[in-house]
């Protein structure tokens, strides 16, 4: 029992060694740290640039909503947010996850969010990116909201959410997508 | 009147170059926007805007050159057209350039969007993006 409960150092080192981690981090975020990953994702994918592109703006997004919203706080220095960022490749794709606190209750509404844009096609998509930009930005939401709809305009893919209720008034909210390696060019209306 | 400009940099944020000339009506901005105050940064370029048609009120080319935004800045760029567009309205002589990288479906995308908020008409460009 202990055995599988202990947490196997060598286990989780030998995974993250492995090619097909790009980025793993969990701590505090700062928009320092930040820089230095997307500059990092740049270089490591500069041999494909049209997709690197298409990761770096989607994890900018993507970690730029853990470092606005997450709702666990590091309390030592300046009370940075904290928050897990994932990247990984596959044969056919590349796949950014992040994971950070939130409230239980804004939980419905997150999903909610999440189903509207994976009902919507591209088009509707762009109308609906349309539409929440001419809205006067909402009181705690630089721009979040839009955020999602640009990382599945940006991804062409569906995003994937998962939430981990904790005890207490928290829970790990999960956000996972894919962008394909060979994207084709398939965009044209 | 001044001109603005604004040296663009890449350091834990993306600052785009900006260049508003007071004399020959040229404005552009290029590069990357992500920014630590978006809004004001791109207010000072409304602030301009404003001014200019006010003072000068010649006609005006605003060039986009941007190879990457957040969306944000998207929200901010849509400002900086609605106020152009509302002076065209009063009768101003407005041109809008907006130069995509041949390889970003995307930003093209935000043209043609941004077309069918403000009603202006853009002229779309594609460049090679240099590294």
């Amino acid at each position: 029992m202990t055995a599988s409960n202990a947490f196997n150092f060598f286990e989780y080192h030998a995974q993250i060694s492995q090619d097909n981690v790009l980025l793993s981090y969990k701590g505090p975020l700062t928009d320092v740290l930040l820089a230095e990953f997307s500059r990092d994702i740049r270089t490591k994918l500069q041999s494909n640039r049209k997709v690197g592109k298409k990761v770096f703006a989607i994890f900018m997004e993507l970690a730029q909503n853990v470092l606005y919203y997450s709702k666990e706080v590091n309390y030592f220095g300046n009370k940075d947010k904290v928050g897990t960022l994932v990247i990984t490749q596959s044969d056919k794709y590349f796949t950014l996850i992040t994971g950070n606190l939130v409230y239980k209750s804004s939980v419905p509404l997150l999903i909610e969010k999440c189903e509207i844009v994976n009902s919507l096609d591209r088009e509707a998509l762009r109308e609906y990116k349309r539409t929440l930009r001419n809205a006067p930005s909402e009181e705690e939401s630089r721009g979040a909201g839009i955020g999602l709809v640009q990382v599945a305009l940006t991804s062409d893919n569906r995003i994937e959410m998962k939430i981990k209720e904790l005890q207490g008034d928290y829970a790990f909210f999960v956000i996972s997508v894919n962008v394909e390696k060979n994207a084709a060019d398939d965009n044209e209306e | 009147m001044e001109n603005l400009e604004i040296k663009g940099e890449s350091g834990v944020y993306f600052i785009p170059n900006v260049k508003l000339n007071a004399q020959s009506g040229v404005c552009e901005i290029s590069g990357e926007s992500y920014l630590e105050d978006t809004s004001e940064f791109y207010n000072a370029i409304n602030n301009w805007l404003e001014q200019y048609f006010k003072e000068v009120n010649k006609s005006l080319t605003f060039n986009f050159r941007l190879t990457y935004f957040n969306t944000s800045s998207s929200r901010s760029i849509l400002d900086v057209l609605r106020v152009l567009k509302k002076y065209e309205e009063k009768g101003s002589q407005v041109t809008v350039n907006w130069y995509y990288p041949e390889d970003d479906d995307s930003i093209a995308e935000e043209a043609e969007d941004y077309m069918k908020d403000t009603g202006l008409k853009i002229n779309m460009f594609s460049f090679e993006p240099e590294d």
